[in-house]
């Protein structure tokens, strides 16, 4: 196992040695490698992390590439200039399209990228203005002539300095508190926006942000090369930045440098060898590419660079040692009035009502049971009341105020945190990242900021709490183990510690027990026990009879949509209603 | 006389962890025989294991004699064997008429298939006043009903079912149970699986209880209903304070 | 711009416009049913259209070796991919399917290229040569994942493009071609000039049209097909398999393509590169039919041809950008009216 600093340092070192002594044509290869690296690390942010395709990117390089061709070529201005104008071209342009484009879901979101990108396209290449399909020529170098000695090395150095520092500025960005909301966006959306993340928001920002390290590739390569036409522009060539991306890894930010150097060198190599061996014109490299492509999504899915990554050793997050305070509280509401009212709460999906004119109330401070046999509507009901799936008819109220309808980040910022019955974790965070998603509303810094490492302060605070509560539940030698590699009665655990993050004063939990064994149920009872002692209301969904009757102080029984009967453990238990609904009978 | 369905030793879950742990049982031609536990025990995973959904790691199942453990789903589904999942998998966006006649896709030429869609609506009337309607706006009994004589269609010798009774009400679940008899007349042997105990056992020829994975107890349906053991494996697991709770529920059993 | 330029701009959009709405249903038919957006349909159209080219002047179309190499693969995927001891049965069948019969249809392309044959013959030989490509793009490039997302499938699909175009340059060569009309005939209507080979075109995309419709809502056949998309688990649980859906559509689609390409070629000049144009026209319409519906994907199509006729009469250079940009704003429409739910995913 190579260490990290290790790696990083070498390659650096060896990069630096190639532009230095290989011969000229190499270097011009190693600077579009370094040109297209750019563009790729954004695509794995936005395919392999943010789980978004775009067809599109390479317009925006286009964009940074013909704003600075027409200021500088055209209009005479400064390359510094040119600089801001491909800055701010292309980073409108990404939040203005990011903003349209990702109010379409899935497909429809690809099929969109895919549009602007054509459509781009053509617009530069048919603009008599922008020089149609000629293009820009004498675009002036940039005022350091030594840059471009020694057939351009230096410029080559720029290049990758801009690359790297790009790069590790991305890496330092998905370590934050938003780069934990990032990574979950591909596995858990539902679940981040229970956890207060505005997911629509940040996609549009990391495309805005994607889009200006493409128009700064755009930038660089104008001035490079001294011309920009559209070809380079066009579609062909963002599906090839996604090649990279996915050959690469998508999903391992240096991936995208893996990508972009075996693109670039086999499409080189296929250019010089084929027509050798074929003997013909023909666009052979881009067959064979295709089909190693091809080849790539069938069998290696998930790229290059996982392979790689895994000769190399990763550090741990540093969490400090004393525990910090935990998130305060907010204090109780006024005594007397129910924590949680539901009032004729009705839920029609066509024919079927999965959950009819139900009513119950949940007093502060008590832990309160939903059971009922299989098909009983407890799930749905449980959805309404965390506001993934909106109420047909009926209110829920949280102090007196109506939830239903609110929004899943709004019900967050009140205070209500929740568990899922099909866990919701990402499984390529460490258990530690994955619980500090839930204090997610309760830091402010952003992703400059955490570029920038001024984060870290308010960091090292949401780590502790944390580590804290990954103690409580009594996880903390998996702590930076990647949660993927749990079982499942562990990560259910972590789904446990995640919400208790934020300090909530209602705790919705999701089938907690289910996969636990024997002691660990006991211990996550206690655990719950405790909780309901500091003030914490607990509402759950259970299956298990055990675990519910020894813990909760009130049961609500569901059976039909409707509620069946509710009361003490006690009480439900001798109840012949409900005995009759779990065992089973007839009619009459 | 060998049985129509046999399975032997059979382990089986998802993603590497096995929920089944050396399930055997036997489905008898012409009985109904049914797999009841509680929520989480693996009873769907054991059907949709049988119905070739998901792999089995170990173990083997025969139908009618033949190894089959390995084969597609369709090719067991044209060998006779019928299943009607939890979820029931109805083609939602198409009509009555399209659902059932799809379930006859197996059978051969059209004539035979119109004759089948009259069996259908004979044994299910309440879908022939629903003909043109969309499954995906039935209520929850008739999307049963529309899933049973779907798979009714298709001419299956054991016919599997998952849950029949989840989300019906009472009279609706007699009913249905009552039509699942009728089907062993027709010659159909059912492997049911039911969280609806009782009426399971009731109807029922033989049953098996499963527990966390495994056959736990077995025997004709009749001694089943008797047993107090079935009662706690339901309400309360099998630690000791459910033994207590059992007996002082003794009254419930038949 | 006056009454009879209006018109015959819009005879034009129609007539481009019933080509693209041929691709737009079939590009629906695709994707209702294995989920594939398949962006290669164009390349149908492609292979189609030069294979008819080259027939009429007396060559043999390149199209022959790239069906006889897909062939041979795809048997060779296909006994690789069987368990052994059915690897003989496999073979037999593959054999007869993607050896056989393709060598057979290569005979008659190459006994068309030796001696001259009616055009329409020539057409049928043409068509012939590329629908046996469909299933066999389905058998390697999809059918290995077909449990993928929407968007592998989609990725998957640019890929198969890009192969497809590289062969298409190395068989066809980098000169455009144009071929006779079929129907050679016009007349006049209102002072309008109404071309034999636009009336060919309508009936063509009517009768397909027609027969979509025969098949999806009257046949069982065309029925399974739907509900493989539907519900894939209920469709295998009644016995549907799968896989031979998914290679049926795929040769339906590459049977509408390449009758595209027919009937287009005698239109306009097509170049090996000209499938990604015509298949994202195609592709707006089936988008404004949500990717499900063929009436909305057929109006659309019509429409795309209307809008490009007009535009290109005002403002030609920008037609091509304006048609792109024009999607968008349409799938915002459509994201919009179902939020969350995605054409054709199931539970």
């Amino acid at each position: 196992m190579i260490q990290r600093r290790t790696a990083f340092c070498t390659g650096l070192a060896a990069l630096a040695l190639c532009i230095a002594i290989v011969p000229a044509f190499y270097v011009n290869l190693i600077a579009y490698i370094g040109l297209y690296s750019l563009v790729a690390v954004g695509l794995v942010l936005l395919t392999g992390v943010a789980g978004v395709t775009s067809f599109g990117q390479a317009a925006f390089v286009g964009i940074g590439a013909y704003a600075t061709a027409a200021l500088t070529a055209l209009l005479g201005w400064s390359p510094w200039m040119g600089l801001l104008a491909s800055l701010a071209f292309s980073g409108v342009s990404a939040l203005v399209l990011g903003l349209i484009t990702f109010r379409l879901s899935g497909h429809y979101l690809a099929l969109g990228t895919m549009s602007w990108g054509l459509g781009l396209y053509y617009m530069m290449g048919n603009f008599e203005a922008l020089g149609g399909h000629t293009g820009i020529a004498g675009v002036p170098r940039l005022p350091w002539q030594w840059l471009y000695a020694h057939a351009g090395r230096a410029y080559c150095a720029l290049i990758w300095v801009v690359a790297v520092a790009f790069i590790v500025a991305v890496e330092r960005m998905l370590a934050s508190r938003k780069g934990r909301a990032i990574r979950a966006l591909k596995t858990g959306q539902q679940m981040a926006e229970s956890f207060g993340v505005n997911t629509y928001w940040l996609k549009v920002q990391i495309f805005t942000l994607t889009g200006l390290a493409a128009g700064l590739s755009g930038w660089l390569y104008a001035h490079y090369i001294g011309f920009v036409n559209p070809t380079p522009f066009g579609i062909y060539f963002s599906i090839e930045y996604l090649f990279m991306a996915v050959l690469g890894g998508a999903g391992y930010v240096w991936g995208a440098v893996v990508g972009a150097t075996a693109i670039t060198l086999l499409r080189h190599l296929l250019q010089d060898l084929l027509p050798k061996v074929l003997g013909s014109a023909g666009n052979f490299d881009i067959v064979v590419l295709g089909a190693i492509l091809m080849f790539v999504l069938h069998r290696a899915r998930n790229g290059i660079a996982p392979w790689l990554a895994r000769r190399i050793h990763a550090p741990r997050l540093a969490v400090p040692s004393r525990l910090s305070r935990l998130m305060p509280r907010r204090p109780p509401g006024a005594s007397g009035r129910p924590l949680l009212e539901l009032e004729h709460v009705t839920r029609r999906f066509g024919g079927l009502v999965a959950v009819n004119d139900l009513s119950f109330s949940m007093q502060e401070g008590e832990i309160l049971g939903l059971i009922g046999p299989n098909g009983a509507g407890k799930s749905t009901t449980f959805n309404l009341i965390t506001n993934v799936l909106a109420t047909s008819a009926g209110s829920v109220r949280y102090r007196g105020r109506r939830i239903d309808s609110i929004g899943m980040r709004a019900v967050a910022r009140m205070g209500i945190a929740r568990t899922f019955q099909h866990v919701q974790i990402v499984p390529g965070m460490t258990v530690l990242e994955n619980v500090a998603l839930g204090a997610y509303l309760h830091g402010g810094k952003g992703l400059a900021a955490a570029a920038l490492r001024l984060d870290r302060a308010e960091e090292a605070g949401l780590l502790a709490a944390a580590a804290a509560q990954i103690r409580r539940v009594g996880l903390e030698e998996k702590m930076h183990e990647p949660a993927g590699s749990l079982a499942l009665g562990q990560q259910r655990l972590v789904e446990v510690a995640r919400a208790l993050v934020p300090a909530p004063s209602l705790l919705l939990l999701d089938e907690p027990a289910a996969g636990l064994r024997h002691l660990e149920k006991q211990q996550l009872a206690s655990l719950l026990k405790n909780l309901r002692a500091e003030g914490v209301s607990i509402l759950l969904v259970e299956h298990d009879m055990d675990f519910v009757m020894n813990l909760v102080d009130n049961l609500v029984v569901m059976s039909f949509g409707q509620k069946l009967a509710c009361g003490t453990p006690r009480e439900i238990r001798s109840n012949p209603a409900v005995i009759e609904a779990y065992l089973g009978g007839e009619a009459a | 006389m060998s049985a129509l369905l046999e399975v032997d030793g059979l382990d089986a879950g998802y993603g590497g962890v096995d929920v089944l742990r050396q399930v055997s049982l036997q489905v008898r031609a012409g009985t109904v025989v049914t797999v009841i536990g509680a929520n989480g025990a693996g009873k769907t995973t054991l059907l949709n294991t049988l119905a070739g959904l998901l792999p089995a790691h170990h173990g083997a199942v025969r139908y009618q004699g033949a190894d089959v453990t390995h084969a597609d789903t369709e090719d067991r589904v044209f060998l006779g064997m019928g299943l009607v999942t939890e979820q029931r998998n109805l083609f939602g966006s198409m009509t009555v008429q399209d659902n059932l006649w799809l379930g006859a896709f197996t059978q051969r030429a059209g004539r035979r298939r119109d004759a089948l869609l009259e069996d259908a609506y004979r044994l299910f009337p309440r879908l022939r006043e629903r003909k043109r309607q969309i499954a995906s706006t039935l209520s929850g009994g008739e999307r049963q009903m529309l899933a049973l004589g779907r798979a009714f269609l298709g001419r299956p010798r054991l016919l599997m079912l998952d849950e029949p009774s989840l989300g019906l009400a009472p009279l609706v679940v007699r009913d249905t149970l009552a039509t699942i008899a009728a089907l062993r007349d027709e010659g159909i042997s059912v492997l049911l699986v039911e969280q609806n105990a009782r009426a399971a056992l009731r109807i029922a020829d033989y049953g098996y209880v499963l527990e966390n994975g495994r056959v736990v107890l077995q025997g004709p349906a009749s001694e089943l209903l008797a047993n107090p053991a079935v009662t706690a494996s339901y309400l309360g697991g099998s630690a000791p304070q459910a033994a207590g709770a059992a007996s002082a529920r003794a009254g419930f059993k038949e | 711009m006056d009454a009879s330029i209006a018109a015959i701009l819009l005879q034009d959009g129609l007539t481009n416009g019933a080509i693209y709405m041929l691709l737009a249903l079939a590009l629906v038919l695709v994707f209702s049913v294995t989920r594939v957006l398949f962006l290669p349909q164009g390349e149908f159209v492609v292979f189609g259209a030069l294979g008819f080219a080259l027939l009429l002047k007396g060559q043999l179309p390149g199209t022959v070796w790239l069906l006889l190499t897909f062939g041979a693969m795809t048997a060779v995927f296909d006994v690789a991919a069987a368990a052994p001891r059915r690897r003989a049965a496999v073979l037999l069948r593959t054999a007869a399917l993607n050896l056989a019969l393709p060598s057979a249809i290569a005979a008659a392309a190459w006994l068309a290229s030796r001696h001259p044959v009616p055009p329409s013959l020539a057409a049928l030989i043409a068509v012939a040569l590329v629908v046996p490509l469909g299933p066999m793009i389905y058998r390697i490039g999809f059918m290995p994942m077909a449990h993928a997302s929407i968007l592998t499938l989609m990725i998957i699909g640019v890929t198969v493009h890009f192969i497809l175009v590289g062969m298409s340059l190395f068989f066809f060569g980098p000169e455009g071609m144009r071929a006779e009309p079929l129907v050679g005939a016009g007349f006049v209507f209102g002072g309008l000039i109404i071309s034999g080979q636009s009336l060919l075109v309508y009936a063509v995309a009517a009768a397909v049209a027609a027969g979509l419709y025969l098949l999806f809502e009257r046949s069982v056949y065309g029925k399974a097909l739907r509900a493989t998309a539907v519900n894939r688990t209920g469709a295998r649980l009644a016995g549907i398999r799968t896989h031979v859906a998914g290679k049926l559509a795929f040769g339906l689609a590459a049977a509408i393509g390449a009758v595209c390409g027919v009937l287009m070629v005698s239109l306009t000049t097509v170049y090996y590169d000209s499938g990604l144009a015509i298949g994202m026209r195609g592709f707006i319409g089936a988008v404004i039919g949500a990717l499900v519906s063929f009436p909305g994907a057929a109006a659309g199509a019509l429409a795309v041809g209307a809008v490009e006729s007009f535009v290109s009469f005002f403002y030609s250079s920008m037609k091509d950008a304006a048609l792109f940009l024009l999607i968008i704003p349409i799938l915002l429409y459509l994201s919009m009216s179902r939020p969350g739910a995605v054409a054709g995913e199931e539970e």
